[in-house]
């Protein structure tokens, strides 16, 4: 608990913490607006292999002729022809510290990189706008073969594998924002692991969006091979604009026959920042995959991370929060797909709507026929802190096989007020009780997270709970 | 599609078999509805007086298509509504169950609980369920609860280890799956349990 009793807004402690911005020190940026022109500007500059550009023009005509979906937030007010896509901020991707341009060092070091990676990563990368300017991972994980890049460099060392598994799980045409991902991506992390490598610190990303106007848009793709195990965290952040910027990333994962990957996403973004991410995996037999995914920031967040259960046996947990604030909307949820005998699948979401939030669960769960054996529970639970918020859950089963067993449950309720009384009578301020309460409601996802991040989360909730009292 | 209005301070029963309604309720109203036919039915219930309470039970059996939509609306303090859905689906039988519960801003104290319950009981059924909820105000409790699955086997089991033969055990969980006993008498024998589900 935080002994802290002066009282801040939320904004406030925001704009202390990761809405600071620095000076633009681009290299390169491309003119504001989307053209054939400027994918293959970008294409250029990264001098790709010339499939890559055929994908990122077939891309650029699925984006346009794709309609804006109508439904979950409101899409319509963003501006495509205002949005820099492609902002190169350093000539290269670093792999010292020191070497990483001082302006830059100096946002990540106000971040806590380099901190955390001393203490408990595998691996670290940092994208700054467009690109990943600094990279750098175990000595002794490389030995055993895991490849940890950044994208743009994967494509150059390792083209059988970029090209054979690029697009392979959520393909161009998979919806408007996977096809605008595919036209403009550059950066975000590329991971092999090889056969049974287990590897047991976690690899970090970290994304940061520092100019007005831009558009983020990275592209990760994570292979685990047979009997391999891995766990990857992202974190994200943007400064405080009174314009909008743009985040729209895909993630694919691959996890073969026995693997492990374990996925978790802290996004923080600034409240003027529309988040439009696709994630989805690919589970072999046997393999288990979870999604561990914390929604805190950004003004639109429609973000829905998926499972395909290809094979026999294989297993998908999600475990996800969402905290709405003032202006904020979370559409957020899970799709799993049950295509094979034995599969098993488990959700649990929490939201939490203050201030005018608005938190939503939109679901799918699909069992295919003749797949025996399958199960799956999905649990959602919101809590409403006030009378201006708003949450909606959209869950939607689809069951084609008689053996299926499959469970959703939700509630919805506001701050138990027997249990506020109660921790008021022991001493709290009725601020520290909610937050507790807020705490203790989430619990279930925190205790998942490393230490470092779980401590990080339960900060973060305090200091939106602390403008929270009436 | 019928309109009915149910006055504050009154309590009705609706039987239905498949028809589309439209409903205000400033009362209280018991609405069972029996699917035994094809069914697309959208039933809609506007809670509109200060404790105004709505409980509808939706039960269907067969191999037939259901379509079923209820569609909820919390529109005054301190009102109820609990909707359970039962079906048994045997042979191609399919049902789609919605349900769309919201609750509006300003319905304080208001309760609104959705439960959709589907057997499969035939490799050739299918169900896709959809329990929506919409709440826009706080002072409130809600939930929904939603599951497919096929008949326990071990509840089966147990029955027959205190002596019901198959059939007999197969009777009793699924009338009490389908939640018989808190119909309508009247109602309550429209509901056969076919004879394929004892085999």
């Amino acid at each position: 608990m935080s002994q802290n009793t002066e009282l801040q807004s939320v904004n406030a402690s925001y704009e202390e913490k990761y809405g600071f911005h620095d000076a633009e020190t681009a290299v390169f940026r491309t003119k504001q607006g989307m053209s054939e022109d400027v994918v293959r500007e970008i294409s250029k500059q990264k001098n790709e292999p010339a499939w890559m550009l055929n994908k990122r023009l077939e891309a650029l005509k699925i984006f346009v002729n794709k309609p804006t979906p109508m439904w979950g937030g409101d899409l319509t007010k963003i501006d495509y022809d205002k949005i820099t896509y492609y902002l190169k901020p350093n000539e290269k991707t670093e792999h010292s510290w020191d070497d990483v341009p001082a302006d830059i060092k100096n946002t990540f070091d106000r971040l806590g990189i380099p901190e955390a990676e001393k203490k408990f990563l595998g691996g670290v990368g940092a994208q700054y706008e467009s690109e990943t300017v600094y990279h750098k991972l175990n000595e002794d994980l490389a030995k055993q073969g895991v490849i940890f890049l950044d994208m743009d460099t994967a494509l150059k060392q390792q083209p059988e594998l970029v090209q054979k598994y690029f697009a392979s799980v959520v393909p161009s045409g998979d919806n408007k924002f996977a096809a605008l991902n595919t036209a403009f991506w550059s950066g975000g992390s590329f991971i092999y692991i090889p056969k049974g490598v287990k590897v047991n610190l976690p690899l970090q990303a970290y994304f940061r969006i520092n100019a007005k106007n831009v558009g983020q848009f990275e592209r990760t793709l994570i292979i685990v091979d047979e009997g391999a195990s891995v766990t990857y965290i992202e974190g994200c952040t943007a400064p405080v604009y009174s314009t909008d910027s743009l985040h729209g990333a895909v993630v694919e994962v691959i996890a073969h026959k026995n693997a492990f990957v374990r996925y978790v996403t802290i996004q923080n973004w600034s409240s003027n920042v529309y988040n439009l991410v696709t994630k989805r995996a690919l589970a072999h037999e046997f393999a288990t995959v979870e999604w561990i995914d914390g929604n805190l920031g950004s003004k639109l967040t429609m973000k829905y991370p998926s499972v395909i259960l290809k094979g026999e046996g294989a297993k998908a947990n999600i475990l996800s929060i969402a905290f709405a604030g003032k202006g904020q909307h979370q559409d957020a949820g899970t799709k799993i797909l049950h295509l094979a005998k034995n599969t098993k699948s488990q959700v649990i979401s929490k939201s939490v709507s203050k201030d005018g939030g608005r938190t939503s669960y939109r679901g799918l769960i699909r069992v295919a026929k003749g797949c025996t054996g399958v199960s799956s529970t999905v649990q959602c639970d919101a809590l409403l802190l006030d009378e201006l918020s708003r949450s909606d859950t959209y869950p939607t089963m689809k069951i084609e096989e008689e053996t299926a067993s499959i469970a959703h449950e939700a509630t919805v309720g506001k701050l138990n007020e027997d249990q506020i009384f109660y921790l008021m009578s022991r001493g709290l301020n009725e601020a520290q009780a909610k937050a507790l309460i807020v705490l203790g409601f989430i619990n279930e996802f925190t205790k998942e997270l490393p230490m470092e991040y779980a401590v990080e989360l339960n900060k973060l909730i305090e200091l939106e709970m602390e403008g929270s009292v009436g | 599609m019928t309109t009915i209005v149910v006055p504050a301070n009154t309590s009705r029963t609706i039987i239905d078999h498949g028809e589309n309604h439209d409903i205000t309720v400033n009362g209280k109203l018991l609405f069972v509805s029996v699917l035994t036919k094809d069914t697309n039915a959208t039933r809609t219930i506007r809670l509109e007086g200060k404790g105004s309470v709505y409980r509808e039970f939706t039960v269907f059996v067969g191999d037939k298509s259901f379509d079923v939509t209820s569609n909820v609306v919390n529109n005054a303090e301190e009102s109820t509504a609990c909707v359970d859905v039962r079906g048994v689906l045997t042979g191609n039988g399919k049902a789609n169950v919605v349900g769309n519960m919201k609750i509006v801003r300003g319905a304080c104290k208001s309760d609104s609980r959705l439960s959709q319950h589907v057997l499969l009981a035939s490799v050739d059924a299918r169900a896709n369920t959809l329990p929506n909820l919409e709440i826009d105000e706080n002072d409130v409790s809600a939930g929904h609860a939603s599951t497919v699955r096929p008949l326990n086997a071990e509840h089966v089991f147990y029955l027959t280890s205190r002596g019901l033969s198959e059939k007999e055990a197969r009777q009793l969980l699924i009338r009490s799956f389908l939640l018989l006993d808190e119909l309508p008498e009247e109602i309550r024998k429209e509901v056969e349990v076919p004879d394929v589900l004892l085999a």
